[in-house]
Protein backbone atom coordinates (compact mmCIF):
# COMPACT_ATOMS: atom_id res chain seq x y z
CA UNK A 1 0.00 0.00 0.00
CA UNK A 2 2.57 2.34 -0.39
CA UNK A 3 2.45 5.49 -2.26
CA UNK A 4 4.38 6.43 -5.32
CA UNK A 5 7.48 8.53 -4.70
CA UNK A 6 5.96 11.04 -7.33
CA UNK A 7 6.97 14.01 -4.54
CA UNK A 8 9.34 16.12 -6.98
CA UNK A 9 12.45 17.21 -5.87
CA UNK A 10 12.36 20.75 -6.78
CA UNK A 11 9.66 21.24 -4.99
CA UNK A 12 10.48 19.78 -2.07
CA UNK A 13 13.63 21.61 -1.75
CA UNK A 14 11.76 24.49 -1.54
CA UNK A 15 10.72 23.58 2.04
CA UNK A 16 8.72 25.06 4.17
CA UNK A 17 4.80 24.94 3.92
CA UNK A 18 4.76 27.91 1.76
CA UNK A 19 5.88 25.31 -1.03
CA UNK A 20 2.76 23.56 -1.40
CA UNK A 21 1.60 23.45 -5.07
CA UNK A 22 -1.92 24.61 -5.41
CA UNK A 23 -4.56 21.52 -4.90
CA UNK A 24 -8.27 21.10 -5.53
CA UNK A 25 -8.97 20.12 -2.31
CA UNK A 26 -12.71 20.79 -2.86
CA UNK A 27 -11.99 17.95 -5.74
CA UNK A 28 -10.36 15.52 -2.90
CA UNK A 29 -12.88 16.02 -0.67
CA UNK A 30 -15.81 15.11 -2.66
CA UNK A 31 -13.62 11.96 -4.05
CA UNK A 32 -13.33 11.18 0.22
CA UNK A 33 -17.29 11.67 0.14
CA UNK A 34 -17.79 9.14 -2.58
CA UNK A 35 -16.10 6.70 -1.10
CA UNK A 36 -17.97 6.84 2.07
CA UNK A 37 -20.65 6.31 -0.27
CA UNK A 38 -19.09 3.78 -1.56
CA UNK A 39 -18.86 2.02 1.64
CA UNK A 40 -22.39 2.19 2.65
CA UNK A 41 -23.71 0.97 -0.36
CA UNK A 42 -21.15 -2.42 -0.13
CA UNK A 43 -23.24 -2.97 3.00
CA UNK A 44 -26.25 -3.19 1.82
CA UNK A 45 -25.27 -6.29 -0.34
CA UNK A 46 -25.97 -9.39 1.21
CA UNK A 47 -24.52 -11.87 -0.68
CA UNK A 48 -23.14 -15.06 1.29
CA UNK A 49 -20.59 -15.98 -1.60
CA UNK A 50 -19.29 -12.49 -2.36
CA UNK A 51 -18.64 -11.95 1.42
CA UNK A 52 -15.09 -11.79 1.72
CA UNK A 53 -14.56 -10.05 -2.02
CA UNK A 54 -17.36 -7.22 -0.47
CA UNK A 55 -15.02 -7.05 2.72
CA UNK A 56 -12.11 -6.67 1.07
CA UNK A 57 -13.34 -4.33 -1.36
CA UNK A 58 -14.58 -2.09 1.99
CA UNK A 59 -10.99 -2.18 3.01
CA UNK A 60 -9.69 -1.30 0.11
CA UNK A 61 -12.32 1.69 0.17
CA UNK A 62 -10.90 2.61 3.32
CA UNK A 63 -7.29 2.44 2.51
CA UNK A 64 -8.09 4.36 -0.48
CA UNK A 65 -9.37 7.30 1.27
CA UNK A 66 -6.38 7.21 3.85
CA UNK A 67 -4.11 7.74 1.01
CA UNK A 68 -6.45 10.71 -0.40
CA UNK A 69 -5.95 12.25 3.23
CA UNK A 70 -2.05 11.44 3.20
CA UNK A 71 -1.19 12.55 0.27
CA UNK A 72 -3.43 15.85 -0.24
CA UNK A 73 -4.71 17.01 2.75
CA UNK A 74 -1.59 16.04 5.07
CA UNK A 75 0.85 16.97 1.77
CA UNK A 76 2.75 13.93 1.57
CA UNK A 77 3.01 14.17 -2.14
CA UNK A 78 4.57 17.59 -1.97
CA UNK A 79 7.02 16.31 1.02
CA UNK A 80 10.77 15.24 0.89
CA UNK A 81 12.12 11.87 1.11
CA UNK A 82 11.77 12.17 4.80
CA UNK A 83 8.38 10.98 5.18
CA UNK A 84 9.92 7.78 4.44
CA UNK A 85 12.20 7.94 7.26
CA UNK A 86 9.52 8.77 9.87
CA UNK A 87 6.66 6.56 8.28
CA UNK A 88 8.44 3.76 7.22
CA UNK A 89 9.58 2.46 10.56
CA UNK A 90 6.19 2.97 11.84
CA UNK A 91 4.61 1.09 9.05
CA UNK A 92 6.49 -1.99 9.63
CA UNK A 93 6.02 -2.19 12.94
CA UNK A 94 2.05 -1.65 12.92
CA UNK A 95 1.97 -4.00 9.92
CA UNK A 96 4.20 -6.30 11.70
CA UNK A 97 2.21 -6.02 14.81
CA UNK A 98 -1.06 -7.40 12.66
CA UNK A 99 1.11 -9.90 10.65
CA UNK A 100 2.25 -11.25 14.71
CA UNK A 101 -1.37 -11.41 15.90
CA UNK A 102 -2.98 -13.19 12.91
CA UNK A 103 -2.19 -16.66 14.32
CA UNK A 104 -4.79 -15.99 17.06
CA UNK A 105 -7.27 -16.20 14.23
CA UNK A 106 -5.54 -18.50 11.61
CA UNK A 107 -3.95 -21.14 13.56
CA UNK A 108 -5.68 -21.83 16.92
CA UNK A 109 -3.84 -24.35 19.20
CA UNK A 110 -6.41 -24.63 21.40
CA UNK A 111 -9.97 -25.97 20.34
CA UNK A 112 -11.89 -23.29 19.24
CA UNK A 113 -15.01 -24.30 21.06
CA UNK A 114 -16.88 -21.82 22.66
CA UNK A 115 -19.24 -22.69 25.44
CA UNK A 116 -21.65 -19.15 25.13
CA UNK A 117 -22.20 -20.09 21.63
CA UNK A 118 -25.60 -22.40 21.30
CA UNK A 119 -24.60 -24.56 18.52
CA UNK A 120 -27.19 -26.70 18.09
CA UNK A 121 -29.48 -26.28 21.00
CA UNK A 122 -31.92 -23.60 21.23
CA UNK A 123 -31.74 -22.47 25.21
CA UNK A 124 -29.01 -24.08 27.46
CA UNK A 125 -31.28 -25.06 30.23
CA UNK A 126 -32.41 -28.35 30.01
CA UNK A 127 -36.03 -29.33 30.08
CA UNK A 128 -35.08 -31.34 33.43
CA UNK A 129 -33.76 -27.79 34.82
CA UNK A 130 -36.46 -28.21 37.88
CA UNK A 131 -34.65 -30.30 40.02
CA UNK A 132 -30.94 -28.48 39.26
CA UNK A 133 -28.73 -28.08 41.60
CA UNK A 134 -30.03 -24.86 42.85
CA UNK A 135 -29.94 -23.64 46.70
CA UNK B 1 16.02 41.18 15.52
CA UNK B 2 18.97 39.27 14.13
CA UNK B 3 18.69 36.72 16.96
CA UNK B 4 14.92 35.44 15.80
CA UNK B 5 15.83 34.66 12.57
CA UNK B 6 16.91 31.38 13.62
CA UNK B 7 13.89 30.46 15.00
CA UNK B 8 12.51 29.03 11.87
CA UNK B 9 15.68 28.16 10.53
CA UNK B 10 16.65 24.30 9.67
CA UNK B 11 19.64 22.18 11.71
CA UNK B 12 18.63 18.80 11.84
CA UNK B 13 19.58 17.68 7.91
CA UNK B 14 15.67 17.39 7.00
CA UNK B 15 14.22 20.79 5.41
CA UNK B 16 11.36 20.85 7.41
CA UNK B 17 10.72 22.93 10.95
CA UNK B 18 11.01 21.46 13.65
CA UNK B 19 7.64 21.65 14.82
CA UNK B 20 6.56 19.55 11.68
CA UNK B 21 9.13 17.04 12.18
CA UNK B 22 7.98 16.79 15.94
CA UNK B 23 4.24 16.20 14.96
CA UNK B 24 5.21 13.53 12.58
CA UNK B 25 7.31 11.45 14.57
CA UNK B 26 4.55 12.21 17.50
CA UNK B 27 1.63 11.16 14.21
CA UNK B 28 3.76 7.85 13.56
CA UNK B 29 3.82 6.93 17.37
CA UNK B 30 -0.34 7.16 16.98
CA UNK B 31 -0.08 5.39 14.26
CA UNK B 32 1.33 2.41 16.43
CA UNK B 33 -1.08 3.62 19.52
CA UNK B 34 -4.27 2.74 17.30
CA UNK B 35 -2.59 -0.16 15.55
CA UNK B 36 -3.15 -1.75 18.61
CA UNK B 37 -6.51 -1.32 19.52
CA UNK B 38 -7.41 -1.53 15.89
CA UNK B 39 -5.54 -4.83 15.57
CA UNK B 40 -7.16 -6.42 19.07
CA UNK B 41 -10.77 -5.86 17.85
CA UNK B 42 -9.93 -7.25 14.14
CA UNK B 43 -8.30 -10.49 15.85
CA UNK B 44 -10.82 -10.80 18.55
CA UNK B 45 -14.06 -10.26 15.23
CA UNK B 46 -12.89 -12.79 13.40
CA UNK B 47 -11.19 -14.82 15.92
CA UNK B 48 -14.14 -15.76 17.89
CA UNK B 49 -17.11 -17.63 16.36
CA UNK B 50 -20.03 -16.04 17.74
CA UNK B 51 -18.76 -12.42 17.75
CA UNK B 52 -21.56 -9.78 17.83
CA UNK B 53 -22.79 -8.55 14.46
CA UNK B 54 -26.29 -7.72 14.92
CA UNK B 55 -25.90 -4.14 14.78
CA UNK B 56 -29.48 -3.69 16.08
CA UNK B 57 -28.64 -5.83 19.36
CA UNK B 58 -25.35 -3.87 19.76
CA UNK B 59 -27.22 -0.58 19.01
CA UNK B 60 -24.61 0.45 16.61
CA UNK B 61 -26.22 3.15 14.19
CA UNK B 62 -24.84 3.06 10.66
CA UNK B 63 -26.24 6.02 9.92
CA UNK B 64 -25.06 7.95 12.75
CA UNK B 65 -21.40 6.58 11.81
CA UNK B 66 -21.99 7.58 7.88
CA UNK B 67 -23.11 11.22 9.22
CA UNK B 68 -19.95 11.57 11.70
CA UNK B 69 -17.80 10.18 8.74
CA UNK B 70 -18.98 12.77 6.42
CA UNK B 71 -19.02 15.69 8.91
CA UNK B 72 -15.41 15.12 9.77
CA UNK B 73 -14.28 14.55 5.97
CA UNK B 74 -15.69 18.10 5.48
CA UNK B 75 -14.07 19.45 9.14
CA UNK B 76 -10.53 18.15 7.48
CA UNK B 77 -11.69 20.20 4.22
CA UNK B 78 -12.40 22.84 6.31
CA UNK B 79 -9.32 22.96 7.88
CA UNK B 80 -7.65 22.61 4.47
CA UNK B 81 -9.05 25.53 2.93
CA UNK B 82 -8.09 27.43 6.74
CA UNK B 83 -4.46 26.66 6.09
CA UNK B 84 -4.82 27.84 2.55
CA UNK B 85 -5.69 31.09 3.44
CA UNK B 86 -3.67 31.41 6.56
CA UNK B 87 -0.85 31.16 3.41
CA UNK B 88 -2.49 33.63 1.63
CA UNK B 89 -2.69 35.98 4.58
CA UNK B 90 -6.07 35.89 4.72
CA UNK B 91 -6.30 35.23 8.15
CA UNK B 92 -10.31 36.23 8.18
CA UNK B 93 -10.99 33.46 6.02
CA UNK B 94 -8.76 31.31 7.93
CA UNK B 95 -10.88 31.98 11.18
CA UNK B 96 -14.22 31.59 9.24
CA UNK B 97 -13.25 28.28 8.18
CA UNK B 98 -11.41 27.27 11.73
CA UNK B 99 -14.85 28.24 13.49
CA UNK B 100 -16.95 26.15 10.94
CA UNK B 101 -14.21 23.24 11.86
CA UNK B 102 -15.05 23.81 15.71
CA UNK B 103 -18.94 23.47 14.91
CA UNK B 104 -18.30 20.16 13.11
CA UNK B 105 -16.10 18.98 15.34
CA UNK B 106 -19.53 19.35 18.08
CA UNK B 107 -21.45 17.75 15.60
CA UNK B 108 -19.16 14.63 15.82
CA UNK B 109 -18.97 14.82 19.54
CA UNK B 110 -23.01 15.04 19.64
CA UNK B 111 -23.54 12.61 17.64
CA UNK B 112 -21.04 10.34 19.62
CA UNK B 113 -22.99 11.06 22.35
CA UNK B 114 -26.17 10.11 20.94
CA UNK B 115 -24.55 6.86 20.36
CA UNK B 116 -23.33 6.02 23.28
CA UNK B 117 -26.36 7.27 25.03
CA UNK B 118 -28.34 4.07 23.22
CA UNK B 119 -25.25 2.21 24.35
CA UNK B 120 -25.52 3.09 27.67
CA UNK B 121 -29.49 2.94 28.04
CA UNK B 122 -29.79 -0.55 26.91
CA UNK B 123 -26.49 -2.24 28.98
CA UNK B 124 -24.44 -2.40 26.02
CA UNK B 125 -21.35 -1.95 28.46
CA UNK B 126 -18.38 -3.98 29.36
CA UNK B 127 -19.09 -6.47 32.34
CA UNK B 128 -22.78 -6.14 32.03
CA UNK B 129 -23.55 -8.12 28.67
CA UNK B 130 -25.35 -11.32 29.61
CA UNK B 131 -23.04 -13.73 27.45
CA UNK B 132 -25.81 -17.01 28.47
CA UNK B 133 -29.44 -17.52 29.62
CA UNK B 134 -28.39 -17.52 33.15
CA UNK B 135 -26.86 -14.35 32.88
CA UNK B 136 -29.64 -13.15 31.02
CA UNK B 137 -32.30 -14.18 33.34
CA UNK B 138 -30.15 -12.52 36.41
CA UNK B 139 -29.96 -9.12 34.44
CA UNK B 140 -34.02 -9.56 34.52
CA UNK B 141 -33.79 -10.08 38.52
CA UNK B 142 -31.25 -7.33 38.74
CA UNK B 143 -33.31 -5.09 36.32
CA UNK B 144 -36.29 -5.88 38.37
CA UNK B 145 -34.72 -5.06 41.76
CA UNK B 146 -33.49 -1.89 40.45
CA UNK B 147 -37.27 -1.04 39.40
CA UNK B 148 -39.18 -1.75 42.54
CA UNK B 149 -36.77 -0.51 44.67
CA UNK B 150 -36.68 3.37 43.39
CA UNK B 151 -40.56 3.13 43.69
CA UNK B 152 -40.36 2.27 47.11
CA UNK B 153 -37.85 5.35 47.52
CA UNK B 154 -40.50 7.85 45.90
CA UNK B 155 -43.37 5.87 48.16
CA UNK B 156 -41.06 6.30 51.43
CA UNK B 157 -38.42 8.42 50.74
CA UNK B 158 -35.16 9.04 53.00
CA UNK B 159 -31.91 6.96 53.50
CA UNK B 160 -32.97 3.78 55.18
CA UNK B 161 -32.12 1.07 53.95
CA UNK B 162 -34.65 -0.90 51.91
CA UNK B 163 -35.58 -3.67 54.24
CA UNK B 164 -36.52 -0.87 57.13
CA UNK B 165 -38.16 0.99 54.14
CA UNK B 166 -40.41 -1.65 53.07
CA UNK B 167 -41.39 -2.70 56.94
CA UNK B 168 -42.56 1.13 57.07
CA UNK B 169 -44.76 0.54 54.16
CA UNK B 170 -46.12 -2.83 55.37
CA UNK B 171 -47.17 -0.87 58.93
CA UNK B 172 -48.90 1.98 56.72
CA UNK B 173 -50.61 -0.59 55.23
CA UNK B 174 -51.62 -2.61 58.39
CA UNK B 175 -52.75 1.08 59.76
CA UNK B 176 -56.36 1.79 58.56
CA UNK B 177 -59.28 2.24 60.95
CA UNK B 178 -62.07 -0.17 61.06
CA UNK B 179 -64.68 0.71 58.41
CA UNK B 180 -63.37 3.35 56.72
CA UNK B 181 -62.11 2.61 52.97
CA UNK B 182 -58.50 2.62 52.51
CA UNK B 183 -56.36 5.97 51.35
CA UNK B 184 -55.23 6.20 47.82
CA UNK B 185 -52.26 6.53 49.46
CA UNK B 186 -52.32 3.09 51.14
CA UNK B 187 -53.93 1.44 47.28
CA UNK B 188 -50.45 2.51 45.92
CA UNK B 189 -48.35 0.76 48.90
CA UNK B 190 -50.79 -2.06 47.97
CA UNK B 191 -50.11 -1.94 44.53
CA UNK B 192 -45.89 -1.94 45.47
CA UNK B 193 -46.35 -4.76 47.89
CA UNK B 194 -47.87 -6.59 44.78
CA UNK B 195 -44.57 -5.79 42.31
CA UNK B 196 -42.95 -7.01 45.48
CA UNK B 197 -44.25 -10.38 45.85
CA UNK B 198 -43.62 -10.83 42.25
CA UNK B 199 -40.17 -9.78 41.80
CA UNK B 200 -39.59 -12.25 45.12
CA UNK B 201 -41.00 -15.06 43.18
CA UNK B 202 -38.82 -14.60 40.15
CA UNK B 203 -35.81 -14.11 41.96
CA UNK B 204 -36.75 -17.26 44.21
CA UNK B 205 -37.39 -19.17 40.93
CA UNK B 206 -34.66 -17.85 39.07
CA UNK B 207 -32.07 -18.25 41.44
CA UNK B 208 -33.82 -21.89 42.52
CA UNK B 209 -33.22 -22.31 38.75
CA UNK B 210 -36.91 -23.11 37.92
CA UNK B 211 -36.97 -21.00 34.75
CA UNK B 212 -35.57 -21.24 31.49
CA UNK B 213 -35.33 -17.77 29.60
CA UNK B 214 -38.25 -18.38 27.65
CA UNK B 215 -39.95 -19.00 30.43
CA UNK B 216 -38.71 -15.69 31.95
CA UNK B 217 -39.55 -13.54 28.83
CA UNK B 218 -43.21 -14.91 28.81
CA UNK B 219 -43.65 -13.80 31.97
CA UNK B 220 -42.46 -10.53 31.11
CA UNK B 221 -44.29 -10.17 27.95
CA UNK B 222 -47.47 -11.06 29.64
CA UNK B 223 -47.32 -10.73 33.34
CA UNK B 224 -45.29 -7.70 34.09
CA UNK B 225 -46.00 -5.48 31.03
CA UNK B 226 -49.12 -3.10 31.40
CA UNK B 227 -50.38 -4.37 34.99
CA UNK B 228 -53.31 -2.82 36.42
CA UNK B 229 -53.76 -2.26 39.81
CA UNK B 230 -57.41 -3.53 41.02
CA UNK B 231 -59.55 -1.50 44.21
CA UNK B 232 -59.03 -4.02 47.11
CA UNK B 233 -62.33 -2.82 48.02
CA UNK B 234 -63.72 -4.73 44.69
CA UNK B 235 -64.41 -8.79 44.74
CA UNK B 236 -60.55 -10.35 45.27
CA UNK B 237 -58.91 -12.03 42.26
CA UNK B 238 -57.51 -15.22 43.41
CA UNK B 239 -55.52 -17.25 41.57
CA UNK B 240 -55.39 -21.06 41.50
CA UNK B 241 -52.85 -21.65 43.81
CA UNK B 242 -54.30 -19.02 46.58
CA UNK B 243 -52.04 -16.12 45.16
CA UNK B 244 -53.66 -12.55 45.37
CA UNK B 245 -53.84 -11.34 42.20
CA UNK B 246 -55.97 -7.90 43.43
CA UNK B 247 -52.59 -5.79 42.35
CA UNK B 248 -51.28 -7.95 39.88
CA UNK B 249 -54.15 -8.32 37.40
CA UNK B 250 -52.78 -9.21 34.16
CA UNK B 251 -52.06 -8.53 30.59
CA UNK B 252 -54.19 -5.38 28.70
CA UNK B 253 -54.77 -5.73 24.86
CA UNK B 254 -54.87 -2.46 22.96
CA UNK B 255 -58.67 -2.16 23.38
CA UNK B 256 -58.67 -2.67 27.12
CA UNK B 257 -56.21 -0.08 27.45
CA UNK B 258 -58.26 2.44 26.12
CA UNK B 259 -61.34 1.05 27.89
CA UNK B 260 -59.31 1.56 30.72
CA UNK B 261 -58.20 4.88 30.13
CA UNK B 262 -61.90 6.05 29.43
CA UNK B 263 -62.91 4.23 32.68
CA UNK B 264 -65.41 2.06 30.97
CA UNK B 265 -65.91 -1.25 32.18
CA UNK B 266 -63.74 -4.47 30.52
CA UNK B 267 -62.66 -8.08 30.81
CA UNK B 268 -59.23 -9.09 31.28
CA UNK B 269 -57.36 -12.47 31.08
CA UNK B 270 -55.02 -12.51 34.49
CA UNK B 271 -51.62 -14.21 33.56
CA UNK B 272 -52.97 -17.33 35.97
CA UNK B 273 -55.61 -17.65 32.69
CA UNK B 274 -58.37 -16.66 34.77
CA UNK B 275 -60.84 -14.23 33.12
CA UNK B 276 -61.70 -11.03 35.27
CA UNK B 277 -64.50 -9.03 34.62
CA UNK B 278 -63.14 -5.14 35.30
CA UNK B 279 -65.72 -2.27 36.45
CA UNK B 280 -64.78 1.14 36.32
CA UNK B 281 -65.17 1.34 40.33
CA UNK B 282 -63.07 -1.65 40.74
CA UNK B 283 -60.29 0.61 39.26
CA UNK B 284 -58.06 2.76 41.21
CA UNK B 285 -57.17 5.46 38.47
CA UNK B 286 -56.06 8.18 40.25
CA UNK B 287 -53.95 7.32 42.12
CA UNK B 288 -51.83 4.79 39.91
CA UNK B 289 -48.47 5.81 39.93
CA UNK B 290 -46.70 5.91 35.92
CA UNK B 291 -43.98 3.94 37.37
CA UNK B 292 -46.12 1.28 38.58
CA UNK B 293 -48.12 0.74 35.68
CA UNK B 294 -44.08 1.30 33.40
CA UNK B 295 -42.56 -1.01 35.76
CA UNK B 296 -42.65 -4.53 32.84
CA UNK B 297 -42.00 -1.59 29.98
CA UNK B 298 -38.62 -0.37 32.17
CA UNK B 299 -37.25 -3.86 32.34
CA UNK B 300 -35.53 -4.48 28.67
CA UNK B 301 -36.18 -7.71 26.91
CA UNK B 302 -33.40 -10.02 27.84
CA UNK B 303 -30.99 -10.78 25.47
CA UNK B 304 -27.72 -13.10 25.23
CA UNK B 305 -25.02 -11.84 23.47
CA UNK B 306 -21.76 -14.07 23.59
CA UNK B 307 -18.45 -12.10 23.63
CA UNK B 308 -20.88 -9.15 24.00
CA UNK B 309 -18.55 -7.55 27.02
CA UNK B 310 -15.28 -8.21 24.72
CA UNK B 311 -17.13 -6.77 21.51
CA UNK B 312 -18.20 -3.63 24.35
CA UNK B 313 -14.66 -2.88 25.60
CA UNK B 314 -13.03 -2.58 22.00
CA UNK B 315 -16.20 -0.52 20.96
CA UNK B 316 -15.42 1.89 24.08
CA UNK B 317 -11.92 2.20 23.86
CA UNK B 318 -11.33 2.63 20.18
CA UNK B 319 -14.14 5.40 20.12
CA UNK B 320 -13.51 7.03 23.22
CA UNK B 321 -9.74 7.21 22.90
CA UNK B 322 -10.53 8.23 18.87
CA UNK B 323 -12.97 11.53 20.96
CA UNK B 324 -10.71 12.03 23.11
CA UNK B 325 -8.44 13.14 19.92
CA UNK B 326 -11.01 14.94 18.92
CA UNK B 327 -10.91 17.11 22.25
CA UNK B 328 -6.92 17.29 21.58
CA UNK B 329 -7.71 18.80 18.03
CA UNK B 330 -10.18 20.98 19.43
CA UNK B 331 -7.96 22.88 21.91
CA UNK B 332 -5.32 23.56 19.36
CA UNK B 333 -8.03 25.29 16.76
CA UNK B 334 -9.43 26.72 20.12
CA UNK B 335 -6.17 28.15 20.72
CA UNK B 336 -5.97 29.37 17.38
CA UNK B 337 -9.47 31.14 17.22
CA UNK B 338 -8.61 33.07 20.87
CA UNK B 339 -5.85 34.73 19.06
CA UNK B 340 -8.73 36.76 17.69
CA UNK B 341 -7.83 39.43 14.99
CA UNK B 342 -4.07 38.93 16.63
CA UNK B 343 -3.90 35.77 14.12
CA UNK B 344 -0.98 35.73 11.85
CA UNK B 345 1.30 34.56 10.34
CA UNK B 346 3.87 33.26 12.91
CA UNK B 347 1.10 30.69 13.44
CA UNK B 348 1.54 28.99 10.15
CA UNK B 349 3.60 26.19 11.73
CA UNK B 350 0.95 25.94 14.62
CA UNK B 351 -1.77 26.19 12.27
CA UNK B 352 -0.03 23.38 10.02
CA UNK B 353 0.21 21.22 12.94
CA UNK B 354 -3.36 20.98 14.09
CA UNK B 355 -4.54 20.42 10.93
CA UNK B 356 -1.89 17.54 10.47
CA UNK B 357 -3.00 16.47 13.82
CA UNK B 358 -7.05 16.59 12.53
CA UNK B 359 -6.39 15.27 9.42
CA UNK B 360 -5.17 12.00 11.57
CA UNK B 361 -8.46 12.26 13.55
CA UNK B 362 -10.48 11.85 10.64
CA UNK B 363 -7.57 9.12 9.18
CA UNK B 364 -8.06 6.84 12.23
CA UNK B 365 -12.39 7.13 11.67
CA UNK B 366 -11.81 6.48 8.32
CA UNK B 367 -10.70 2.95 9.58
CA UNK B 368 -12.62 2.95 12.76
CA UNK B 369 -15.84 3.27 10.55
CA UNK B 370 -15.81 0.39 8.13
CA UNK B 371 -14.70 -2.02 10.97
CA UNK B 372 -16.84 -1.32 13.35
CA UNK B 373 -20.16 0.06 11.27
CA UNK B 374 -19.82 -1.50 7.87
CA UNK B 375 -17.97 -5.35 8.75
CA UNK B 376 -20.60 -6.63 11.52
CA UNK B 377 -23.28 -6.04 8.73
CA UNK B 378 -21.36 -8.26 6.61
CA UNK B 379 -20.10 -11.02 8.27
CA UNK B 380 -23.58 -11.05 9.98
CA UNK B 381 -24.65 -14.03 8.45
CA UNK B 382 -21.78 -16.59 9.47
Amino acid sequence: MSHEPAAPNAVAAHAGHDAHPHVNYFAIFIALCVCTGISILLDLFESQSLRWVIVFLVISVAVAKAMFVLTYFMHLKFEGNWKFIILLPTTILAIGLMVALTPDIALHYYTPDVPQVHQDAPAVPAPAADHGHGH
Amino acid sequence: MAQTHGTTSVKMGIPISRAKLGMWLFLGTEIMFFTAFIGTYIVCFFGSPGWPTDTHQTHINIAAGGINTFVLILSSYFVVVAHEAMGLRDFAKARKFLIMTMVLAFVFLGIKTYEYKGKFDHNILPGKIAEDDFQAMDNVVKAMKTAVERELDSLIPGTEKPYEKQAALNQKITEPKAGEAESAEQRTYRAWQGWNEEFNRLRTEVSGNKLTLKDVEERLETGYAHTIIVDTKAPVLKAADGRDLTHVAGTLEDSQIEAYKAKQPFTLKAHTGETVSIAPDNLVTAVIPAEVIDLGHEIHHPFVMPYGNLFASCYFLMTAFHAIHVLVGMTMFAWLLMQGSALNETWSDFMENAGLYWHFVDLVWIFLFPLLYILPGLMRAV
